[in-house]
């Protein structure tokens, strides 16, 4: 397990509110993280004609949230070292000075364990499993142990973000499915081009930290081949929805518009100068209209996988 | 003897009152969850939610068979 390498300076302390400790939390992660949840919750629901009660659909749906929280706690734990060096994090609850950095990581941990047990007794014992490898997943696979080592750390970490379908899935069926690993492999594969978007901008301070992300490692332009290469990965992936019969036609418009979208996006990245050391104003509004995009991208699918089972608008591709 | 104006001090109230709201919170959510899961449990299968100290048919069967011979 690699230590932070840095000791962080003591912050000034200020008063912790309880706004804080939520922050602490990543909320904008838990809300995607409870979209795609709730978009596999549904649509196995649809799909497989299993329903779940649905009040324990909002207490693992709670759950699921509370897991993502407790992962980004000890996430932020863990790299308090780093956020304090970089001006993106630099405000965050820990650098701060309004959350200390053990109290962090007991929320965490506590968090952690309500939020598996809430998971198993309002759904199964599979649905807990999966909740909790994908706490371990992130909060010490990913946080601890590839971030500080591998340029490869967000291909790889990239599964913590897509497990939550794959709970929604399982939750309500107790087992997996082709469709619930489809929805699993469209975040897996989306992770790489929309985070390196962003590193393609603030690859100087990952350097400056020691992080090595792919443009820090092996350079912007091996980075924007990368991010054409998974976008091209990605695409057929997106699309086999309309194959298994998970999408429908609404999902078919959604998917085939955007999922070009993003390709474009990707190829005039791939043809950029972005993240270079003499790129422009330009090239930086390009990386981070692509960082826009691809949030764009998983929200319009997921959101019509929602749509389709959850407001009966499915309709099957081909009649 | 702390002010009990000091800022830091009705922070920490207010964290302790938000605390012991979630705390609340997560005994309900596993109240409710129980309560339901009980409510939908076959207790007398052999996939009970709880063992209520009765047998399924065919385990009472091979309990009196055995008895028998």
């Amino acid at each position: 397990m690699t230590q932070p390498d840095v000791v962080l300076d003591s912050p000034e302390r200020t008063v912790g509110t309880a706004g804080d400790y939520l922050e602490l939390m990543k909320p904008r992660i838990i809300m995607l993280v409870v979209f795609t949840f709730i978009a596999g919750l549904v649509a196995a629901q649809s799909v497989t004609g299993l329903v779940i009660n649905p009040v324990l659909a909002i207490v693992a749906t709670i759950a699921v949230s509370l897991g993502s929280g407790a992962a980004g706690a000890i996430n932020m734990w863990f790299d308090a070292d780093i956020d304090a060096r970089m001006a993106r994090t630099a405000t965050r609850p820990i650098p701060s000075g309004a959350v200390p950095r053990e109290e962090a990581l007991s929320l965490g941990i506590i968090i952690s364990a309500m939020s598996v047990l809430l998971m198993w007794m309002a759904s199964n014992v599979l649905a807990a499993v999966i909740l909790a490898i994908s706490i371990v997943y992130y909060g010490v696979f990913y946080t601890m142990l590839l971030k500080r080592r591998t340029p490869q750390n967000i291909v790889i970490g990239g599964a913590a973000g897509a497990f939550p379908p794959l709970i929604g899935w399982v939750a309500v069926t107790g087992a997996m499915s082709v469709d619930a690993w489809i929805l699993f492999a469209i975040i897996f594969f989306w992770t790489p081009p929309h985070f390196w978007a962003l590193s393609l901008v603030a690859h100087k301070e990952y350097e400056r930290v020691g992080v090595p992300m792919l443009p820090v490692t092996h350079g912007a332009r091996a980075t924007r081949k990368q991010m054409l290469a998974y976008t091209l990965i990605l695409t057929p992936i997106a699309l086999a929805p309309l194959l298994t019969g998970l999408g429908g036609i609404v999902y078919a418009f959604v998917s085939v518009p955007v999922s070009l979208g993003f390709i474009y996006f990707a190829v005039r990245i791939y043809r950029s100068r972005a993240g270079d050391a003499d790129a422009g104003d330009k090239e930086r509004k390009l990386a981070m209209s692509m960082f826009a995009f691809s949030i764009l991208y998983l929200f319009l699918l997921f959101a019509a996988v929602l749509a389709e089972h959850g407001f009966n608008l499915y309709m099957p591709v081909g009649g | 003897m702390k002010d009990s104006n000091d800022p830091a001090l009705a922070a920490q109230r207010r964290r302790n009152l938000w605390l012991g709201l979630a705390l609340f919170g997560f005994v309900v959510l596993v109240g409710v969850s129980t309560a339901i899961r009980l409510q939908d449990a076959a207790l007398t299968d052999d996939n009970s939610f709880y063992f209520n100290g009765s047998m399924s048919v065919p385990a009472v069967s091979e309990t009196v068979l055995e008895l028998v011979e």
